[in-house]
């Protein structure tokens, strides 16, 4: 396969769809990778815990929840819980494909490039379609693997004597956990093949329809995180009233029993490993896969074919008729970073998406957290939990304004041709951040203190500090992130405006450190002082005090350093 | 009447690393109001850095540059006020529509409204781009690229414009379209002053032509003078630049 057109261009699609790159020693991002390793080791553990968790309970609380016969029999319910966790899994999976499918079989600049190599059609595709699905196999296999694994641990612990339940030790355990991590994707895959065609339709209309693209994307955090904090309410009170042993009603048992019945041909696979009738579901499985390997050839041949090949993805322009209009140089700078974020998708998510969801984000955690910090010591640090989640999600948030000086690309370069002094070009990005900033903090800290829902309590000075502060941390790390970036720019590629650089990482390195500093800090220091002085109000003034000191600090000091010199350092930065 | 000098370049000098030969080494040249001058020289021959250090993208060694009377280097915005340039890549900003890029670049020489929508609708009448100026820029051809970033350049009628191998990749229509808004920059008192690759086009447009090679200037050529000569300006280059036609 090696020296063959197909064994060139899998390769080459291999390394693309793995990001597999030769690291150069100085090039490393350290904050990047730290983050990175604590986010997937904290995920990880999470995802281990709750799962065992659950899987241990959930058959224990599943027999004393429904009065029905069948509840009683263990290894039944740990089959349905498995075949709901597959069916998740070929979700979450249809949903990788279906990126990753529209992602690459797309007609860009790489592929007329690819056209016009002495290759077939059929080669690049076929080398395409490879290399999609042992991505999906690899990333599906994540995640079975981890269930299957987690799911036989945990079962084990609670029934000893049932051979029938998943044996870790066992070979056919591992054999089967392989069988599946081969077969499940091509599942997955078929949908996302047959999905793709609506689905990159769907995109390409909706790629142009900038503002309406902003409000999904703001809509959908929004409506994500306020069901996560419902959810989270949902099951505290349910755990707190004892109601969550009644979660699995007659109807919701009756649905998982039917939902595990007829969730073919995903209830194959749960067969299997349960080791149920292998003499006719292993076949059944091959042939079901072959199918989809079949189906998912003549679909994406389609796509490709019909669909690609005839350009029908390239995106059609607006052509809407707007007079000229006369503004300031600096208006214009700003004006332009405005529309570059609105205008590029990704942009649009990482930093509107987030930046305006931000007041529901805060809002729901801070509820959380004020709530298990009270019930732990017993004592209302309302204003300084406020503190904390707002600079931390603030912080978050800005870290896309480490990106400012490497989103520019090849026109960094062009751009010093203007008659404009360098100060302003980057006092411009560094105002549009500022301006979204302030709406954004404003929203959120008028939404705590507002407090429709009545669990957070803090007053209308309060506010006033907590807009404060956090508009003098967050400003700070604007400067701070920005003047990062520019002294090690990474620039974007036209095509490709994805930036990721170390600055974005250290940006949220130290924004978290302030933050975190700054809010338990202040809890800490409240509590000393009300000791101290014996006095609730003197104390928390103290607090407040120190706070905005800090705060100032933070924000003279990255002023200095990205304004001092400011000139002198752009002029030295040179594609 | 007296000619304006609109480039001045005195002993300049460039270069990249220390231990990088120069990119340019002790350049000078002189441009003056309604002339067409070009810069020839092979690949790597230091044309770009020189365009590059002319319009004050990439910082100077040493020596001077001098913009219609303002120091590059001293004066730089008024320098950068008096030229509009277009780069060899069109890089122009992407995400805009063609008539939000050309308002932007008239917002930025501070251009007034009823000028721009006058000089907006002369060049659409000689560059056509129709109705696609109100579409994004990412949607634009190689040559609406290059037709977007010429209307930007000249927005506001510089004193000098500069221009980076501006036929490359540009159907006969355009290219003849923007050698005729060349003739009527220079008519108008203005300079144009390009690098190019293209000799037919050098030979044809210029009046004054400067070869550069391992970033020295090598010759200078008076075009009235030279047309009146039977040798070629393609045998010309090859004869001082010390390079063959074929490598055999």
């Amino acid at each position: 396969m090696k020296n063959t057109s197909f064994g060139i261009l899998a390769k080459r699609e291999l390394k693309g769809l793995f990001s597999i790159k030769k690291l150069r020693v100085k090039n490393i991002d350290i904050f990047g990778l730290l983050l990175n390793l604590v986010i997937v080791c904290a995920i990880g553990t999470a995802f281990v815990l709750v799962l065992t968790g659950v899987i241990g309970q959930y058959s224990v609380i599943y027999q004393r929840s429904s009065t029905l016969p069948r509840a009683e029999q263990l290894v039944l319910r740990q089959r349905e819980f498995m075949t709901l966790s597959y069916a998740i899994i070929v979700i979450v999976g249809i949903l990788l494909g279906l990126g990753k499918i529209n992602g690459s079989i797309t007609y860009d600049k790489e592929m007329e490039n690819l056209l016009r190599l002495p290759v077939t059609n059929q080669e690049i595709f076929l080398s395409k379609l490879t290399t999609l699905y042992i991505y999906q196999v690899v990333s599906m296999s994540i995640m079975i693997i981890a269930v299957n694994v987690t799911f036989a641990v945990a079962t084990d612990r609670i029934i000893t004597n049932q051979s029938i339940v998943p044996d870790i030790n066992s070979v056919w355990f591992w054999v089967c956990t392989a069988l599946t991590c081969l077969m499940l994707p091509a599942l997955s895959f078929l949908f996302s093949a047959v999905l793709s065609v609506p689905a990159k339709y769907i995109v390409n209309w909706i790629k142009t329809k900038y503002i309406l693209l902003a409000i999904l994307f703001i809509a959908t955090l929004c409506v994500a995180f306020w069901l996560y904090s419902s959810v989270l309410t949902l099951v505290r009170s349910m755990f707190e009233t004892g109601q969550i042993k009644y979660t699995f009603s007659d109807e919701v048992v009756k649905f998982i029993i039917g939902f595990d019945a007829t969730c073919y041909p995903v209830a194959f696979f749960t067969d299997a490993i349960f080791g149920v009738g292998l003499w006719y579901n292993l076949p059944i499985m091959v042939v079901v896969t072959i199918a989809c390997i079949l189906l998912i050839y003549l679909f994406t041949r389609y796509l490709f074919n019909n669909y690609i090949m005839n350009g029908a993805n390239i995106k059609k322009a607006f052509n809407k008729k707007i007079a000229m209009k006369k503004s300031s140089p600096f208006g214009a700078f700003v004006w332009k970073e405005f529309i570059t974020v609105l205008r590029t998708p990704d942009y649009t998510f990482s930093y509107f998406g987030t930046a305006f969801s931000l007041p529901i984000m805060v809002y729901c955690c801070t509820g959380i957290l004020a709530e298990l910090i009270t019930n732990m010591i017993a004592l209302e640090f309302n204003f300084e939990i406020g503190l904390l989640c707002v600079t931390m999600f603030a912080v978050l948030t800005n870290t896309f304004c480490a990106t400012n000086i490497s989103r520019e690309g090849e026109l960094f370069i062009i751009n010093k041709s203007l008659p404009t002094n360098y100060s302003m070009q980057v006092l411009a990005k560094v105002l549009f951040c500022s301006i979204i900033n302030v709406i954004s903090l404003l929203a959120t800290c008028l939404l705590l203190w507002l407090n429709p829902q009545g669990f957070f309590n803090i007053n209308a000075g309060e506010f006033i500090v907590m807009l404060c502060v956090s508009l003098l941390i967050t400003t700070g790390e604007i400067f701070m992130a920005t003047n990062r970036d520019l002294r090690r720019p990474k620039f974007s590629i036209a095509n490709n405006p994805s930036v990721s650089n170390s600055a974005s990482s250290f940006s949220i390195a130290i924004g978290f450190i302030i933050s975190i500093a700054l809010g338990f800090g202040a809890i800490v220091l409240n509590f000393l002082m009300a000791r101290k002085f014996q006095n609730a109000i003197i104390a928390h003034r103290v607090v407040v005090a120190v706070v905005i000191c800090v705060s100032a600090i933070f924000l003279l000091v990255n002023a200095l350093c990205l304004f001092v010199g400011l000139g002198k350092r752009v002029n030295r930065t040179v594609n | 009447m007296e000619t304006q000098v609109t480039v001045k370049i005195t002993k300049l000098n460039k270069r990249y690393n220390p231990s990088a030969p120069l990119a340019v080494d002790n350049l000078s040249l002189v441009a003056y109001g309604g002339e067409i001058i070009g810069i020839m020289g092979q690949n790597g021959a230091g044309k770009t850095t020189t365009l590059k250090m002319m319009t004050g993208m990439i910082p100077i060694d040493s020596g001077e540059i001098e913009l219609c009377g303002y120091s590059i280097k001293t004066q730089p915005t008024e320098a950068k006020a008096q030229f509009g340039f277009v780069s060899d890549n069109h890089a122009v900003f992407d995400k805009m529509t063609g008539i939000e890029y050309v308002n932007f670049m008239a917002d930025i020489y501070r251009v007034d409204l009823d000028t721009r929508v006058q000089r907006l609708n002369m060049f659409q009448d000689s560059l056509d781009l129709g109705e696609a100026i109100y579409n994004e820029i990412s949607s634009y051809s190689h040559g609406m690229k290059q037709k977007i970033a010429i209307m930007g350049a000249l927005i506001h009628f510089p004193k000098l414009w500069i221009l980076d191998e501006p036929m490359t990749g540009l159907d006969p229509q355009t290219t003849y379209r923007v050698k005729e808004l060349m003739f009527e920059h220079k008519a108008n008192g203005n300079t144009v002053l390009f690098s190019s690759h293209n000799i037919d086009a050098v030979e044809k447009l210029c009046d004054r032509v400067y070869i550069v090679s391992k970033g020295k200037l090598i010759d200078q050529i008076n075009m009235n003078e030279f047309r009146k000569g039977s040798t070629t300006l393609e045998d010309h280059f090859f004869e001082v630049t010390h390079l063959h036609k074929r490598d055999d």
